[in-house]
């Protein structure tokens, strides 16, 4: 670059300029400096913080994306998501007359329900101890004894 | 000049050798405090940007071998830090003006004012004009060199030197008369 062609009443000004008594480092300011960039360079570098770039940013973003996709789609295959057939009335009567015949006691309602449980595939207990008073039960614990006992008024013998 | 993974000096500072540092002090800060000074006009505020410069440089050192011109990185270095110091006077200032009313306590003793017709009309300078003066005067940079510091182009660096000269000349002038 060529040097701006000043007239000269600004050179004497720039040749001013440049004449004129600057400050110079003292011995104090060197030693400060170097005294304490000595206590940085003993001391552990700092990890150094960076910022995502925008495609760093843009994979971990997609890499999250597809962890939660991964989960939820295992999360969903996990579950049954079809609905049951409907009951075969056909076998629920079977089943409600088989139970009828094993239980007599039994109500015809309640034998019925019964079936329909067991046709449903409930996971709930069938509820055929009707005869056990409290305390006949030594496998249940004795408070739950009477809460699943059901109430004998209602058992027909 | 090498590029900064090229320079023994730079490979120096990145590799935290003390030596280094002080080469580079005594090869740089005597420019840097003048042109810190031609910027802030005060010797006290030109030391700390200049310790700042450096203590910045050794805690930035592995950024370091990125670096073209260690001379550059440490012009604009000192140049931003007298940028905040600017801006950081201009907040004392709006806060003298509170003092001045009686709303806050007086925290900043007052500046001196600069001694010599040059220096005082130097620093009536705008701080566009004045930092482009103090970089290729105080400094000693190449108006190439000052236009790489302040991201700007050659022509307009030589445009406002040239300014600043005109500026200079009009209020020396004016005070002759």
């Amino acid at each position: 670059m060529k040097p701006p062609d000043l007239p000269e009443d600004l050179k004497a000004i720039e040749r001013d300029l440049a004449a004129r008594p600057r400050p110079a480092p003292s011995e104090a300011l060197r030693q400060r400096i170097l005294a304490a960039a000595r206590r940085d360079l003993s001391s552990p570098a700092a990890p150094e913080q960076r910022r995502l770039g925008t495609w760093e940013f843009a994979l971990a973003a997609a890499a999250v994306a597809l962890l939660v996709t991964n989960l939820a789609m295992s999360a969903a295959n996990d579950m049954t998501w079809s609905r049951r057939p409907a009951l075969d009335r056909n076998a629920v009567a079977a089943a409600a007359e088989e139970i009828s015949r094993l239980a007599p006691q039994l109500a015809p309602q309640e034998a019925r329900r019964e079936a329909l449980i067991l046709v449903a595939g409930s996971p709930l207990p069938m509820v055929l101890e009707v005869n056990i008073k409290p305390g006949e039960a030594p496998w249940m614990r004795p408070d739950r004894q009477e809460l699943l006992l059901p109430d004998a008024t209602d058992v027909k013998p | 000049m090498p590029r900064g993974s090229d320079d023994p000096l730079v490979a120096g500072l990145v590799a935290g050798r003390e030596e280094a540092l002080a080469a580079a002090y005594e090869q740089f800060a005597g420019r840097l405090l003048a042109a810190a000074w031609g910027m802030l006009g005060s010797r006290e505020e030109a030391e700390d940007a200049v310790q700042e410069v450096f203590l910045n440089l050794v805690r930035s050192r592995s950024s370091l071998a990125e670096v073209e011109s260690l001379q550059g990185y440490l012009f604009t270095a000192i140049r931003h830090a007298a940028v905040r110091r600017w801006q950081r006077r201009r907040r004392d200032c709006a806060s003298a003006d509170l003092v001045a009313a009686g709303n806050v306590a007086a925290s900043d003793p007052p500046r001196a004012e600069p001694s010599g017709r040059l220096e005082r009309a130097l620093r009536a300078l705008p701080a566009e004009q004045r930092e482009v003066v103090a970089l290729k005067i105080d400094g000693g940079l190449t108006f190439a060199e000052t236009a790489a510091v302040l991201g700007m182009s050659i022509n307009t660096v030589a445009s406002r030197y040239r300014y600043a000269l005109e500026k200079l000349r009009q209020r020396l002038g004016e005070e002759r008369t």
